[in-house]
């Protein structure tokens, strides 16, 4: 079993505690998520639209472009 | 020295110590009034530093405030001098004079205590039978003034099974909801306190209604004392981010006897100075004020707090629950993140 998923085992039961079921908890872990997912969404919409705008004089934050070129570095 | 400018943004003062409930879970075992409270002139006087010292918002709490007599002209005095007034009551006492007076300050928010989800929780509670009635009729009433208004609720080993009944009732009412735990200070006994995974089920509680309803439907935040750096559940409080006690710093807390502390809710022996034997300007610019925050450094760190990764950036959490519960400040141990990691 994962970390992650002893925690989550152990977040239902800590959820029973208060009456919640499995679908409440669910929903408290989900939110979660959702926040990941919106930030990793609104960056790539931030790169986007700057390389759109900017073009080639791009000046602040990174480009998809610049992207790939430091993703070969990881 | 500090070198931000640091002011108290929000103060909390308590108008009174009378109170007429005994609720368990009092932090300032409030009955009897206070031996010598300050008198409507030196209220002003207070009233008139905070503003110098650019505070925005004074909330007035007790005991109960509505038993001062003179609350209307204090809460005037906050309005005349540029800053935002609320109210934390347990609302018995509130009558329709007393909620026409409240709509001519118009208040930032009108701010009831509500403990259980039946009338046996909460008159149990707060040792008065019909209090949970009249609670409800004075939330009602408050709505159709138009005044906004918060509940808030104070949770421990008696109530907190009943929060999912307690949204039932607040849902789609348009009140906002502040759930909060009691700390052993006062008249609470420690045998009553959370135990850390019910503390953590509140938060799954909270988190999870924030993402099952709209913040229109079910306006709900934990306080200061849920919540920090979860791996697992979204921030659950008023603020972005935990930045450590505010006491201090943004926050400030001024007794009916004129002793001030950095936080009301902090036990006794955190009253630094007395607006009477000195101003609250000259208590506030004291660079020996509320060192405990204004000083912070990570050597501070107490208890599981001492190796946390978050421990700079956190502060160690509330600080009275730290006090509380451990005898020391910076060092909360109710903390999702610690429990979080207990349990992975």
């Amino acid at each position: 079993m994962t970390k992650n998923a002893k925690l989550e085992t152990k977040m239902y039961e800590m959820g029973q505690l208060i009456n919640l079921g499995k679908d409440e908890v669910k929903y408290a872990l989900k939110s979660r998520k959702n926040i990941v997912v919106t930030g990793i969404l609104t960056f790539l919409a931030f790169i986007f639209v700057q390389n759109i705008m900017m073009g080639p004089h791009r000046y602040i934050g990174a480009s998809i472009n610049d992207f790939i070129q430091l993703s070969k570095f990881l | 020295m500090f070198r931000k400018k640091v002011f108290p943004y929000s103060t909390v003062v308590e108008l009174t110590l009378k109170c007429n409930m005994k609720c368990i879970h009092c932090g300032s075992s409030a009955g009897e009034d206070r031996k010598n409270e300050l008198s409507f002139d030196e209220w002003v006087k207070v009233l008139s530093d905070l503003a110098e010292l650019e505070c925005e918002l004074v909330t007035l709490m007790g005991g109960e405030p509505f038993l001062r007599k003179e609350w209307y002209e204090i809460a005037e005095k906050v309005k005349d001098f540029g800053m935002k007034v609320a109210f934390i009551s347990n609302g018995f006492c509130i009558d329709d004079k007393i909620i026409s007076n409240m709509r001519k300050i118009e208040p930032y928010t009108v701010a009831i205590s509500m403990d259980g989800a039946t009338s046996e929780t909460h008159d149990s509670i707060r040792k008065v039978k019909g209090s949970f009635e009249k609670c409800q009729e004075v939330l009602k009433s408050l709505r159709s003034a138009d005044l906004p208004t918060t509940v808030v609720t104070t949770v421990h080993k008696q109530n907190f099974k009943e929060l999912p009944k307690m949204r039932e009732f607040l849902l789609n009412k348009n009140i906002a909801w502040q759930i909060q735990i009691a700390d052993p200070i006062g008249r609470f006994p420690k045998s009553l306190h959370l135990s850390l995974e019910e503390f953590y089920s509140v938060a799954l509680f909270i988190a999870s209604t924030r993402q099952k309803y709209s913040l229109k439907e079910m306006p709900i935040t934990g306080a200061h004392c849920i919540g920090y750096n979860s791996r697992m559940l979204p921030n659950i409080t008023l603020s972005t981010r935990w930045t450590g006690c505010q006491a201090g710093l943004t926050v400030l807390g001024i007794q009916s006897d004129g002793g001030v502390k950095g936080c009301l809710s902090l036990p006794n022996s955190f009253v630094e100075g007395n607006v009477r034997a000195k101003s609250l300007i000259e208590i506030w610019s004291d660079p020996e004020f509320c060192i405990y925050t204004r000083q912070f450094k990570a050597e501070n760190l107490n208890g599981d707090c001492k190796d946390c990764k978050f421990g700079k950036s956190c502060k160690g959490g509330c600080n009275a629950v730290s006090t509380s519960l451990t005898g020391k400040t910076h060092s909360d141990p109710f903390c999702l993140y610690l429990i979080e990691k207990a349990n992975a």
